[in-house]
C-alpha cells in the first residue's frame, strides 16, 4: 500500500474529497453504477477532467461486478475513472483483502517509476555531499 | 469534415455496431459505458457516450474530443448491459495530415512546393 494522502477537487458532490492511494471505496458512477474499488493512483487528464482517478476493481464472476470487466472472466479490471462522472465515493469499513494483495501493472509501473527517482536523488545526494567535501578541501 | 484516417488531436466521431452473439445487430443497447485508450494507456472513461443512430439501427456513434484522439494508436471499448450483447471495440491508427490537407490547389505549407 502506497498511503499517499491526495486531494481531488471536481469529484461531483460540490466538496473536495481527500482520498487515499491504497484505500478502497464505494464508488457511484453515472455509466458504471454502483462499484467498489481500490484507488491507485491520480493521474493527469485532460480539459474535461484535469485529474483522473485510477481504480483497481474486483471482477471476478461471483463479486457482483462481472459486469465492469473488459473481457470476460477477468478478475482485476484496472479504469481511469473521470471524477466528473463520480456521484458518490465513500470509504469503505475494512479492507478487501483479496484485491488489495493483488498487484497489476500500473501498480508495479509505478513502483518502479517510484524506486527509480529514489535513486536519482540518493545519488543526486551523495554526488552533492562529494562537491561540498571537495570544497571543504 | 470527415476524413479517415482519423486526425490526431483532433475531435472525431467513430462509428460502430454493436452485435449479439448471433451477429444481429441490437438495438437500444442499455447502459452504455465507453472507455479509451491513448497508444496502450490505461482505459479511462469517455467524456461522452455513445449514441444510437435513429431509428433503431443498432449501430451507435461516440463522440471523441481531441485530447482523446491525442495519440498515434486510439481504441475505444463500448459496454452496454444488455443481454447478449457484446462489447464493441474500435481500434484507429491516426495521422498527422489527412489527404485533404495535401490537396491541391497548392496552401502555404500543404502541397509540394
Amino acid at each position: 500500500m502506497i498511503g499517499l494522502e491526495a486531494g481531488i477537487e471536481g469529484v461531483n458532490m460540490g466538496m473536495t474529497k481527500n482520498l487515499v492511494i491504497g484505500k478502497v471505496y464505494a464508488i457511484g458512477h453515472k455509466r458504471k453504477g454502483d462499484f467498489r474499488a481500490q484507488l491507485i493512483d491520480i493521474v493527469p487528464g485532460d480539459a474535461q477532467d484535469p485529474q483522473l482517478l485510477t481504480f483497481k476493481i474486483d471482477t471476478r464472476p461471483g463479486s457482483g461486478q462481472e459486469r465492469l470487466a473488459r473481457s470476460k472472466g477477468a478478475s482485476i479490471t484496472v479504469t481511469n475513472v473521470r471524477p466528473s462522472l463520480v456521484v458518490r465515493i465513500d470509504e469503505m469499513p475494512g479492507n478487501d483483502e483479496w484485491l488489495l494483495s493483488q498487484r497489476v501493472a500500473e501498480e508495479r509501473r509505478k513502483r518502479a517509476d517510484a524506486e527509480k527517482e529514489a535513486q536519482q536523488v540518493e545519488v543526486g545526494q551523495k554526488r552533492f555531499s562529494k562537491i561540498m567535501a571537495m570544497i571543504a578541501e | 469534415m470527415a476524413d479517415w484516417p482519423a486526425k490526431k488531436n483532433a475531435a472525431f466521431n467513430v462509428h460502430f455496431p454493436i452485435y449479439d452473439a448471433d451477429g444481429d445487430l441490437v438495438t437500444g443497447a442499455a447502459s452504455l459505458d465507453s472507455e479509451v485508450s491513448i497508444d496502450h494507456g490505461t482505459f479511462a472513461d469517455c467524456s461522452n457516450e455513445a449514441t444510437e443512430i435513429a431509428t433503431s439501427s443498432g449501430v451507435y456513434y461516440l463522440a471523441l474530443t481531441a485530447d482523446e484522439m491525442n495519440g498515434d494508436i486510439i481504441t475505444t471499448i463500448t459496454k452496454t448491459s444488455t443481454s447478449g450483447a457484446k462489447t464493441a471495440v474500435n481500434v484507429m491508427y491516426t495521422v498527422t495530415r489527412q489527404l485533404v490537407d495535401l490537396a491541391f490547389p497548392v496552401t502555404s505549407g500543404r502541397g509540394w512546393t
